[in-house]
């Protein structure tokens, strides 16, 4: 190929892509970070991404997957940045005599704010209480359906920690239902 | 199977993801062992709750809001043209390097051990003592003229 030769992507091609998945899109991104504002901003700059990167798409694979793959890759950075926020924050703070510390909440996170009772909230907050790569394992196989295969592409490693992660976030999402709301899901105590 | 090797697999199990004879050997344990039947319950059971998750709606308005979005981008990038070739030059070149040290590989001498010959002109004067502090012999080399 030469330069003359370069394709332009077609933008009316990725707005009919991006009308008929955004939903879908959007279910997983909510699922991942459990909060409605997080999850739309999440999903607009996975389209700006993919919008930016449209040459790279290859039409003969489902659009879907490889927003998934870009959204969960943006998930992981912002996750990793959080993270490393959070430990310099409390490596630094406080030296100078005037830094306020500014540590999370846990116990009045919006995870409580959501109300109790209802299966789908359950099972939210137990989602939430996984660590990122187990919730994320366990939602493309078990609330998108996918195959182990499949979501080894998406997460880019094996099928082995696939099947690693899949089989430990269940057993924790378990632990968490029985600890959390004892009795109420008899089936699915550990 | 025994039950360990049954619950290190329950997921997989329940996922349809194991060969043909796995499963059928799943298929048995669970018919002998009513523990194991009862995990497996457990994961199809949690299984199904997940799948059957409503399928959350984003706020009003998101689908236009992304588009504005998408739209205040701009064009689309077009792939570089020049990538393949870029990629194909840096390929080459690291080909060409290898091929080169290679063969220059082949061409350089055996080293030789600097410590097995020690040279000596012929005006130098060689001497031989034993450390006075108890060490092992000192061999002193020393110009042979005056």
């Amino acid at each position: 190929m030469t330069p003359t030769q370069a394709q332009r992507p077609d933008p009316a091609a990725f707005e009919s892509y991006m009308r008929a998945s955004h939903r879908q899109v959007y279910g997983l991104a909510l699922r991942l970070t459990g909060q409605s504002s997080d999850a739309e901003d999440l999903v607009q700059e996975a389209y700006i991404r993919a919008y930016r990167f449209f040459f790279r798409y290859d039409p003969g694979l489902p659009f879907t997957s490889w927003m998934y793959r870009i959204l969960t890759n943006i998930h992981i950075d912002h996750n990793r940045r959080k993270s490393r926020i959070r430990a310099s924050s409390l490596d630094n703070a406080g030296l100078d005599g005037e830094t306020v510390w500014e540590v999370a909440d846990e116990s009045a996170g919006p995870d409580k704010l959501v109300l109790e009772g209802e299966l789908d909230d359950a099972l939210q907050l137990g989602l939430l209480s996984m660590c990122s790569e187990f919730r994320l394992a366990v939602v493309l196989a078990d609330v998108e359906g996918m195959a182990y295969e499949e979501i080894a592409e998406i997460m880019q490693t094996s099928i082995g920690t696939v099947r690693s992660r899949i089989h430990r976030g269940r057993k924790q999402l378990r632990r968490y239902l029985d600890r959390e709301y004892p009795g109420r899901f008899c089936e699915v105590n550990v | 199977m025994n039950c360990r090797g049954f619950r290190n697999k329950v997921a997989q199990y329940a996922d349809q993801e194991l060969s043909g004879r796995e499963m059928l050997a799943m298929q048995h344990h669970c018919r002998c062992c009513e523990g194991c039947a009862a995990e497996l319950r457990r994961e199809q059971e949690l299984k199904n709750m997940l799948a059957s998750m409503k399928v959350p709606e984003p706020s009003f308005g998101f689908e236009d809001r992304l588009c504005a979005a998408i739209n205040a981008e701009g064009q689309p990038r077009r792939e570089s043209a020049w990538r393949p070739w870029r990629t194909a030059a840096v390929a080459a070149v690291a080909g060409a390097a290898l091929v080169l040290g290679l063969l220059r590989s082949f061409d350089r001498p055996a080293p030789v051990a600097k410590s097995d010959f020690i040279d000596f002109g012929a005006d130098q004067v060689v001497q031989g003592t034993q450390d006075p502090f108890g060490g092992g012999p000192v061999i002193t080399v020393s110009s042979g003229n005056p």
